[in-house]
């Protein structure tokens, strides 16, 4: 079977940084000056100094790495790493869901579907999304009064 | 004083009064433990409460959740590597390895113990030394403070555990994140791109849940693989012994008056205490290269450092009617409401206010003793739970902790945009600690360099025109040039190894 060989995830990161730091450093220097007192100290003057620093640092790690031959060496994965993007995919979800129907609902729901995700087929383990979502709600909403949503479709 | 502080003792030791207390410190570790509520909201949610109440029975329940709330937010950060407070960030980095060991409950001993000695020094600091030490954080002006923010960040050299430049690259990345927002002196978006949520710039409490805990659940969901090997940490029930006690003590006691002194700095909070006696107990260390790796002195600094300074952000509201930090802020207006001013008459006016405060928090330092220590039992029960569960359970609460804060999406998507970056920066062996040092320390580091610069009209020169700043600058120094000697030693004693 052919080993999955994606993007080297160090290059893609450095170039993001890097960019992230050029932009950074762009839109400092679009901040207004001040037309009274010291005009290098206005707003644009420490964040440009941070991100000219970034940058600095970024390009000594990729020379660093490169150096060491690690900027283009491989890991070959037997998969590609799907867990993460679906743990990331079901929480980004639950924002959503606790917005539209709720926290109590929304809470159960993904609990269930991380369990399911991770490989859990006893349905026992299952048991305990209502009892944490339940839990909780009691904790936040009873004793401290920090109302969770109730879902805007519920309203 | 002894007599005043007998009768306060009294009247704190009344049952109605020892009760709320009690409770105080008790919701207080619970509000503390979970990831999104800190102490100051805790003392915040309960002022209301306090209307009623008599000033001491007032004070008395507020300091008991100030004093347990910054305990509390240890126990997730030393189990669940998610700090339930910013104040327990630096708690986590050894807390959390010991507890991979399978030494949950030593863990936890050491930080309700060093907890209670920070809390406990700093109370008797605040009840002899208030004046002095008052004297001394009113010397503190925009170049002391950027100093005290420099010194703090230099401890991104000693938590960059594998590369400089990598722990370099999180800090800077940290700091870039903390331009975000109005600018502190002139009042101009930076890159707010228009975005109301943005002016007051990222909250810390989602940054830190994102990347300490919802990146360690992505992180984790891509290492189970099955469901029989979904076993949990087996670990030992035993707490710290008498020599273990012996080799973190001093690091405890120094943390205890670093966190004290450092907390009546007006703005200098827990997390910022935290850090910088986690840095020193490591540059001061005969074993730094164990520091990172479960290190109790890591554990008894960071703990000692932000319990430290209940006490210590006290001096100023009471000796001058200034609060130290946010919860210093909500005491003052519970004072205000009791009909009480804060300032250099209170000791005079009101003796049996203050020595009535001063007995409470004494009193809370030994119930949060007591309970931490009854306590350690069921948290490590949390260890316990398979890996499969404690997963959606970490995951979930990180969101809803995230909104509770300020009920906000908004800062549901922050914590998950972070949680992302956590994960991928672990990718590429980049530490996240320095990017949460750099985001609490950034905004103080620039708005006393600007307004530094401002003061001496652009010139550099208040870094060695003030007695005060020049300390912090050799102090910062120092700090550099033994993280610099430590990496090398530990260079050197691993390099043998690695040839073999």
């Amino acid at each position: 079977m052919e080993k999955f060989k994606g993007p080297q995830l160090t290059i893609v990161l450095y170039s993001f940084l890097f960019i992230f730091a050029l932009s950074f450093f762009y839109l400092a220097t679009t901040f207004p000056i001040p037309t009274i007192g010291n005009h290098t100290l206005g707003p644009g003057f420490y964040p440009s100094l941070i991100s000219a620093a970034l940058i600095v640092l970024i390009t000594t790690q990729v020379v660093f790495d490169l150096k060491q031959n690690k900027l283009f060496s491989r890991k070959a994965r037997k998969s590609f790493p799907w867990r993460p993007v679906w743990m990331f995919s079901i929480l980004a979800g639950y924002a959503v869901a606790m917005y539209l129907i709720g926290y109590l609902a929304a809470t159960i729901l993904c609990f269930a579907l991380i369990l399911f995700m991770l490989g859990i087929r006893n349905w026992l383990w299952y048991l305990a999304a209502p009892i944490f979502s339940y839990g909780l709600n009691v904790v936040f909403a009873d004793i401290f009064l920090v109302f969770l949503p109730s879902g805007l479709l519920f309203q | 004083m002894f007599e005043l502080l007998l009768q306060g003792l009294q009247s704190t030791l009344q049952p109605g009064i020892f009760l709320l207390l009690l409770a105080g410190v008790t919701g207080g570790i619970i509000i503390g433990s979970l990831p999104g509520l800190t102490a100051t909201m805790g003392v915040a949610i309960m002022l209301p409460f306090t209307f009623g109440m008599g000033p001491n029975a007032s004070l008395a329940i507020l300091i008991g959740v100030y004093v347990g709330a910054i305990y509390g937010g240890s126990i997730p950060a030393i189990l669940l590597r998610t700090p339930g407070t910013p104040a327990s960030a630096a708690t986590a980095l050894d807390g959390h390895q010991l507890v991979q060991q399978g030494h949950a409950a030593k863990a936890l001993s050491i930080s309700v113990v060093c907890s209670f000695m920070g809390g406990l020094i700093s109370t008797i600091m605040l009840i002899t030394l208030s004046p002095m030490l008052a004297g001394f954080a009113l010397k503190f002006s925009a170049p002391e403070y950027f100093m005290l923010a420099v010194f703090g960040l230099t401890i991104i050299g000693s938590i960059s555990s594998k590369s400089l430049v990598k722990g370099l690259i999180s800090g800077f990345i940290g700091l870039a994140i903390a331009c975000i927002g109005l600018d502190p002196i002139t009042s101009t978006p930076r890159y707010t791109f228009g975005i109301m949520e943005l002016y007051n710039g990222l909250s810390i409490i989602p940054v830190l849940i994102g990347l300490f805990a919802i990146s360690e659940c992505l992180l984790q969901s891509e290492q189970i693989v099955k469901e029989a090997s979904q076993k949990a940490l087996t670990f030992s029930h035993k707490l710290f012994s008498y020599p273990e006690f012996r080799k973190f003590f001093p690091s405890a006691l120094k943390s205890s008056l670093m966190g004290t002194c450092i907390g009546a700095v007006p703005g200098a909070g827990a997390d910022i205490a935290a850090f910088v006696c986690y840095n020193e107990a490591r540059r001061s260390s005969k074993n730094p290269e164990n520091f990172g790796k479960g290190a109790l002195e890591g554990i008894a600094a960071a703990e000692s450092g932000n319990n430290g300074v209940t006490g210590g952000a006290l001096v100023p509201l009471l000796t001058l009617g200034v609060p130290g930090d946010a919860v210093a802020a909500i005491l003052l207006g519970a004072l205000t409401i009791q009909g009480i001013a804060p300032g250099p008459m209170l000791f005079q006016n009101s003796p049996d206010i203050v020595y009535g405060l001063f007995s409470s928090m004494l009193v809370a330092n030994i119930l949060m003793l007591i309970v931490g220590l009854a306590g350690i039992k069921i948290f490590c029960r949390i260890v316990e739970i398979p890996k499969a569960l404690i997963i959606p359970m970490i995951a979930l609460l990180s969101v809803v902790g995230a909104y509770s804060m300020n009920n906000s999406m908004f800062d549901v998507a922050v914590a998950l945009a972070f949680g992302l970056l956590g994960y991928l920066l672990t990718k590429i062996e980049i530490p996240l600690s320095p990017i949460v040092l750099a985001v609490i320390l950034g905004p103080m580091a620039e708005t006393n360099l600007r307004k530094s610069l401002m003061m001496y009209e652009g010139s550099w020169s208040f870094l060695y025109d003030r007695p005060i700043v020049l300390i912090f600058v050799l102090l910062s120094a120092l700090s550099l040039y033994s993280t610099w000697r430590i990496k090398r030693r530990i260079q050197s004693n691993t390099s043998p190894q690695l040839a073999v």
